[in-house]
């Protein structure tokens, strides 16, 4: 079986293509992404894990293994996108270390702008890059509670499943959450940097 | 409303930043190409199936070595067949520089793409990956002869996944499933 890539053979797949993942994806994949970013350390390896995560989700969808409807495709990917991020993270290879190192790079680079998480007219960019950083040196039990709560619109209860923590104990870190990101700004405002 | 929030409605205002068009385009692709994407730890391993009724150990013996050294003569010969040289340590990428390109097809066959049949233009392809899995793994029963070890034969279902590239660096992806048998001596005494 030879498949020849061509204009026209591309054209076709991506016609067959879009029918499928890609009005679910347009709508969701944003939120994914910064959930991803929210998990690891670098850009690469948020893109890795999120990509690794919907082929999870495609697999399983396909062989017909997916419990539950398409309603539950975004807490699936969740879960695996935290599951994918625990396992980068315990890597000590040098892989992760090259690809920390790459980002470290690029950031001293570029002046040490980091990749926008966030894109708003609401807020100004000030506002969201201090909110971005206070959100990164957030303790991570609370950024991600955060993070599924605010941008992908999760329930407490479907962010305790998918973190295996109770609705009670989800609910209480959102708000320890908001807290200690209440004091980021308050101590960016008295350094006169909002 | 107090400071949480203000600051929770603050927060709401933040919009994830939109997944550029091309990555968007690489998740599809993976999603539907899944198959070729599964991490390799997740890779299903096919065990040969245990001896029944009887348990049977095996001990590590001459018979035992000579069949690790056939199948490894067996994937040496696999090697062989893709690369046509006998240095398994070389890149793909010198191995690909010692070979003479293939010879331009005449006629070229019709090939399907897509479900329709159609016939490319002459193409001249070189050898660019090669990868081989194992499909099906089955017992395909013991044989015996007078006076020597009876062996289990096991059948290999494989399939060869073999990506070409011509001059233009376009891609060529083959698939060629082929069948393997090992034996291996059966243990008696």
């Amino acid at each position: 079986m030879i498949e020849e890539e061509t204009d026209s053979a591309n054209n076709a797949n991506n016609a067959s293509v879009t029918t499928k993942w890609r009005p679910w994806l347009s709508e969701h994949g944003s939120k994914l992404l910064l959930f991803a970013r929210q998990q690891t350390r670098s850009t690469q390896d948020a893109e890795d894990i999120l990509q690794d995560a919907l082929v999870k989700l495609a697999r399983k969808v396909d062989e017909g293994t997916f419990e539950g409807g398409q309603e539950a495709w975004l807490p699936y990917v969740y879960t695996a996108i935290r599951r994918l991020a625990i396992d980068y993270g315990r890597k000590n290879d040098r892989r992760r270390l090259r690809e920390e190192k790459v980002e470290a790079d690029r950031q001293v680079m570029t002046g040490g702008a980091e990749q926008p998480w966030f894109n708003s007219d609401e807020v100004n960019e000030e506002t969201s890059a201090i909110l971005q950083d206070g959100l990164k040196n957030l303790p991570e039990k609370f950024a991600e509670v955060l993070t599924m709560k605010i941008w992908g619109e999760q329930t407490f209860a479907e962010i305790g499943q998918s973190l295996g923590i109770t609705l009670n104990t989800a609910a209480s870190r959102y708000r320890y959450g908001l807290e200690h990101l209440k004091k980021h700004l308050d101590a960016a405002r008295k350094r006169g940097d909002l | 409303m107090d400071d949480l929030s203000k600051l929770e409605s603050q927060l709401e205002q933040l919009k994830p930043e939109e997944m550029p068009s091309d990555m968007l385009a690489r998740m599809e692709q993976a999603m539907c190409r899944w198959q070729d994407h599964v991490p390799a730890e997740e890779e299903k391993v096919i065990a040969f199936p245990q001896d029944t009724p009887t348990k049977q150990e095996f001990k590590w013996g001459m018979g035992m070595s000579a069949a690790a050294a056939a199948v490894a003569i067996m994937g040496a010969v696999s090697a062989l067949m893709f690369t046509g040289d006998t240095d398994p340590s070389a890149s793909m990428a010198q191995k690909n520089a010692a070979l003479p390109p293939v010879p331009e097809v005449a006629s070229p066959p019709q090939t399907v793409i897509n479900g329709a049949m159609t016939t490319p233009a002459t193409t001249v392809v070189v050898p660019d990956s090669v990868q081989q899995n194992v499909v099906r793994a089955s017992d395909a029963g013991i044989v015996t002869e007078d006076g020597k070890v009876p062996h289990r034969f096991f059948k290999i279902d494989v399939l060869d996944r073999i990506q070409l590239k011509d001059g233009n660096g376009r891609v060529y992806d083959v698939e060629r499933p082929g069948v393997r048998y090992i034996m291996l001596p059966v243990e008696t005494e």
